[in-house]
This record gives structure tokens, sequence and C-alpha cells, in this order.
């Protein structure tokens, strides 16, 4: 999933024009948002 | 001998911002949390801290700022670990990854910008010892700090180690040296993981599973000890144990839970072996940690 994050990521940057930090951020959203979401709770 | 002076302050000054960063990795590490973005939250402390004191004019005001925007980041990290019992290394790589992005972008603003420096206050009498005084005792605040009540000998150590590769870099150059630039760039690095290796290397041999077996039975003064090596060694098997040799306290990592997270803490006063020696106010902040979880999982 990282990697496909990563591709996907690189090729929105480069059609797009968006600054490098626009996509590291949107893929750190992304992985918090699945992370999130996939885990358990605790209680 | 003015720049071994040179390159031992800069060591001790440029090692404190890192050591900061280590002490909090270990605090975490040894309460069974790995955060591999720790890198992240220290961009994003570095740039809240340098906002602020720039903004403000004031740099205490930049290191409140500082260390309230790495801690945001890393509750990001706590909560997916911790309350969604979420991947670490994913959880760490996804902090990385998000300070580097916000750092990048919003960044910009302040390049070339400069700020006020905490002021170095000399400690009266021992400043003025030769070399000692100068390294030690004539830095900033946060600086001594770092030596008044933790006792984190090893990582001030290899803070320091990278600290000092980092001062010895300018230092050259302005002393006309012909080194390349690039070599100059990774000595810290290389020098630092060199050194791991070599006292991880020990490490390594010193796990239970690959030690020779003990000949005697578990029986007497040492049957504790031993009780618990195997203990670690079946944590560890199991995918409990962090690099530290402490067995997880968080059942999402996979370690066995509260017996195990107390079996660390009393090994975390009385095991020289597990690398404890020397971090005092360390094994104090790991217990209450664990204490606090256990009592979340209840």
């Amino acid at each position: 999933m990282l990697a496909a994050l990563a591709v996907a990521g690189d090729s929105l940057q480069l059609d797009s024009g968006l600054p490098a930090a626009t996509v590291n951020i949107l893929t750190g959203l992304i992985l918090v948002a699945v992370l999130g979401w996939t885990g358990r709770r605790t209680r | 001998m003015s720049l071994v002076v040179d390159v031992l302050a800069g060591a001790v000054r440029g090692g404190t911002s890192v050591m900061y960063a280590g002490l909090g990795e270990t605090v975490s590490e040894r309460a069974g949390v790995i955060n591999l973005g720790t890198e992240g939250c220290m961009l994003v402390g570095a740039l809240g801290g340098f906002a602020a004191a720039y903004e403000s004019g004031n740099p205490w005001v930049g290191v409140l700022a500082g260390a309230a925007s790495g801690g945001l980041l890393a509750l990001v990290h706590a909560v997916l670990c911790v309350s969604r019992r979420a991947n670490q290394f994913a959880s760490g790589l996804n902090v990385l990854f998000l300070g580097l992005g916000l750092t990048s972008l919003f960044g910009t603003d302040y390049v070339g910008k400069q700020i006020n420096a905490l002021n170095p206050v000399p400690i009266p009498l021992l400043s003025q010892i030769p070399v000692l005084g100068p390294v030690l005792f004539t830095q900033d605040p946060l600086t001594s700090l770092s030596f008044a009540t933790w006792q984190p000998l090893r990582v001030m150590a290899g803070a320091y180690l990278f600290g000092a590769a980092l001062a010895l870099s300018p230092e050259l150059q302005a002393g006309g040296v012909g080194i390349n630039q690039f070599a100059l760039d990774v000595l810290p690095f290389v020098l630092t993981l060199l050194v791991l290796a070599f006292l991880g290397r020990r490490t390594l041999l010193s796990l239970p599973g690959l030690a020779r077996p003990a000949a005697d039975p578990p029986s007497g003064r040492g049957a504790g000890r031993v009780d618990y090596l195997t203990h670690f060694a079946d944590c560890q098997a199991a995918g409990g144990g962090n690099r530290f040799g402490v067995p997880s306290s968080v059942p999402g990592l996979g370690g066995c839970g509260r017996r195990c997270a107390e079996i660390g803490t009393s090994a975390a006063r009385s095991g020289p072996e597990r690398g404890a020696r020397g971090t005092g106010g360390v094994n104090g902040a790991v217990a209450a940690v664990q204490r606090v979880g256990r009592r979340a999982r209840r």
C-alpha cells in the first residue's frame, strides 16, 4: 500500500504540478485514516 | 588545542537536541512502543519552535512551541498505536512522512530568517576550568539541564558522538583541510552507525537465544534472572521484544501483557546486562508509563 501511494503520489505530482511536500502530506493523511480505520478499539 | 575545545563544545551544543529526542525515544521503546517517526517529530518541533521564536522574538516561547508541536505529532502515533492498536512501524513511518511534508510545505517562509538564540549561561567557577569549562559549563540552559538530574549515559554518548562529527566538519573546512564535502556530510551518520554496529554485535551475542546455556538449574541467587531471561527469549520469539530486550507491554506487539511488563520493570531496575545501567530517571519514567498503560487496559 505504501508503494502504491508513493507511485500514485508521484503521478499526481507530475500531472498536477503539486509540490513534493503536498504528496508527502497526502500520503501521511491517507495512512493515518487507513491505520485508524483498520485498527481495533482498546475498549 | 583550540580545535579540540571547539569540536568538543560543538559536540555538546549540537548533540543536545539529538540527545533529548533520543531520550524520549528510549523511554518510549523501553515502555514497549517503537516510534520510527522521531525524525519527523524533531522536524515539526524545529519548525514550530523556530516560527514561534521568530514571530514572538522570545526564544523561550520557541522552546515551548517546539516541544508542543513535536509532541502533537507524536500524539498521532500514540493514538494510532495505543488506542487503535495499529502497526507501530507503519505508524512511525507515517509520522515521518507527515513531518517531512509539513515542514517542507510550511517551512519555506522561514528559510534565511534569523532568530535570537538562547544565551549561554556560564556556571560560576566551573566555567573557568581549562578545556572542561568552555565545553561543559558555558552552555545554554537547556544543555545544562541535560546534566542535571537525568543520567542517560549511553544516549548522551551517542548524541555527543554525532554532535562531534557535525562540529568537526566546519572546523576542518576553516583549517583548510581538503576533504570532500559529501564525505563530511555523511561522516556523522557513518561514524554513529559504525559505533552502533560494533556495540550491537556485542549485544547480539549476549542475547539469551545465542548465549551459552546455563549449566546449573535455576535455583538460588541467580534463579530469578535465569527465569526472566528465558521469558524474554520466549517473548522475543513471539515478536514481543524491542531492541532493548524489554518485552512489550502493548498487546498489539504480541507481548504477553501484564506479567511481562512487570518483569520488564523489575529488570529495568536490576539488569545491567540490558543496558539499564546509568539510566537512573529513565527507569522511573518507564515504570510510570507501564503503570498507566496497564491501568488503561483494565
